[in-house]
């Protein structure tokens, strides 16, 4: 019962001179303690009593042992085997060991679905990279907040116009690892087409963003590939206006290298949107957060 | 202490967890028995209360009132367990209820048509299944309270409702009847209380 008025009866005269409670007053309430029927305020004033009252604590487990006794005596009921409890104690020692199974997988996923999202990305770079170098065009252009430097194995076809090499404004950056020769002829690229090589180093960490821009990219490249559309013949303005994987995860008003950059960068520098404790403490249905973490 | 074992327990301590089990299974499975009235659905959902006390230990706030909290987590799933169940609650008592009066017309054939034993009210056969006989020769409204509160899992606020006597009778009457209930089982030897 939350009211207010069991045990009432002792309050004014029972307590003790420091204000809590004496023998008489935690006793009056004790039973009902035990039933969870009596108010915060004196379940507060009784426990600190029984803290200090070793008499009192002594009736508290009488009174326990005493409702388990009664239950068992309101039914009649068949013995319960001796081995109950073990079998009770296996159930949740599989549960304690099913938990800590699944925590373990859940945490391979995500670092197998990063690792897998890290490569579709890196693919991408070396795919749109390639159609550049055989476009005869710029290699990179700027992204506004993502900052990798690609380095090339192979020489780029031109000079950046939009950032000169090593202007610090340039978040990407095509770094020759060879000298420059010039570039060959304009081709039209193919699937398939031999990729140099590049690899993307980190720079700059990138401005805050959210996870839907990494999202953005990798759905880009789903749906590209899933239409048979060669990533490097991809045309912003046909794209439709309510395209939830509306590439340019950067928005810097094109689709280019810099983009995938920034996304791994985003990837790698990024935390989990909710950590993993977050997601297993709660007891309750906790899909919402997996998900995220997951698609994430 | 079961306050000290309720706090190793909610640290993952199996042994302290084994502890508790030993001590509440024969009464959390008294009230998976008295509602699902059939021994296998009983022992099954027992073991499913402690489960579910196991995993919700952490939010228990005072490992003193575990008790309870460990019959509240029975009351609930006893009743999601029955209002699923329902029809297979009511075909075991069918079958009880038969088994009851097939085996009154058996003795009352062999005494030679003498008149049948006379059925305890509230008994088995008047849908009281699996209540004790200690609990059925209480006074009605000590047996009718107790009832409510420790197989039905009522709160006193409830009980008050149901019963119309207010939450002081019925502290009142639940220390009265587990005394009384203490008194007759303790002179046969049944409640070993100190
Ligand atoms: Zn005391």
């Amino acid at each position: 019962m939350k009211d207010a008025s069991l045990g009432s009866s002792v309050d004014s005269s029972a307590l003790g001179s420091a204000g809590g409670f004496d023998c008489a007053a935690a006793r009056a309430v004790l039973h009902a303690f035990l039933e969870r029927e009596l108010d915060p305020i004196r379940v507060r004033l009784l426990q600190e009593h029984l803290e200090a009252c070793a008499a009192c604590r002594d009736d508290e487990e009488d009174l326990k042992l005493e409702r388990i006794l009664v239950l068992e005596a309101s039914v009649s009921a068949p013995r319960l085997s001796d081995s109950f409890t073990g079998k009770v104690l296996a159930k949740v020692e599989k549960a304690v060991r099913l938990a800590e199974r699944s925590r373990r997988r859940r945490r391979l996923l995500r670092l197998g679905g990063m690792a897998a999202a890290l490569l579709i990305a890196a693919g991408a770079v070396l795919w749109s990279v390639a159609r550049r170098e055989h476009a005869g065009r710029p290699p990179l252009a700027a992204a506004p907040a993502g900052a990798s430097t690609v380095v090339e194995g192979n020489p780029p076809a031109a000079h950046p116009p939009a950032a000169a090499p090593g202007a610090p404004e340039s978040a990407l950056e095509a770094v020759p690892s060879a000298p420059r020769v010039r570039p060959p002829p304009p081709v039209a690229p193919r699937r398939g087409d031999p990729l140099p090589a590049y690899e993307i180093r980190a720079r700059r960490t990138p401005a805050p963003v959210t996870f839907a821009s990494f999202g953005e990219v990798l759905g880009m490249f789903e749906r590209l590939d899933a239409e048979g559309i060669d990533p490097r013949a991809w045309q912003p303005e046909r794209a439709r206006p309510d395209d939830p994987c509306r590439p340019d995860p950067n928005r810097d008003g094109k689709m280019d290298p810099s983009d995938v950059a920034y996304s791994c960068q985003v990837l790698l520098s990024s935390p989990p949107p909710c950590s993993l404790e977050a997601a297993e403490a709660g007891s309750e249905p906790k899909t919402d957060c997996d998900e995220h973490c997951l698609r994430a | 202490m079961e306050t000290h074992l309720v706090t190793l327990a909610s640290g993952g301590n199996l042994k302290a967890f084994e502890e508790l089990v030993s001590r509440y299974q024969r009464a959390v499975f008294s009230i998976a028995l008295y509602k699902s009235r059939n021994y296998f659905d009983a022992e099954d959902l027992t073991q499913d209360v402690f489960l579910a006390a196991f995993r919700a230990l952490g939010t228990l706030k005072t490992p003193e009132s575990f008790g309870a909290w460990l019959f509240g987590i029975a009351y609930n799933r006893c009743h999601k367990w029955y209002r699923r169940e329902r029809t297979k609650v009511l075909k075991f008592q069918e079958v009880r209820d038969r088994v009851a009066r097939e085996e009154r017309l058996r003795v009352r054939a062999t005494q030679g048509g003498g008149a049948a034993p006379a059925v305890a009210p509230g008994s088995a056969a008047a849908g009281e299944s699996h209540v004790s006989e200690a609990l059925l020769r209480l006074p009605q409204e000590v047996r009718e309270t107790l009832r409510l509160k420790y197989l039905e899992g009522l709160s006193y606020q409830e009980i008050e409702e149901r019963l119309g006597i207010n939450a002081h009778r019925i502290d009142y009457l639940i220390r009265k009847g587990k005394q009384m209930l203490r008194e007759r089982l303790g002179r046969r030897g049944d409640l070993g209380m100190p």
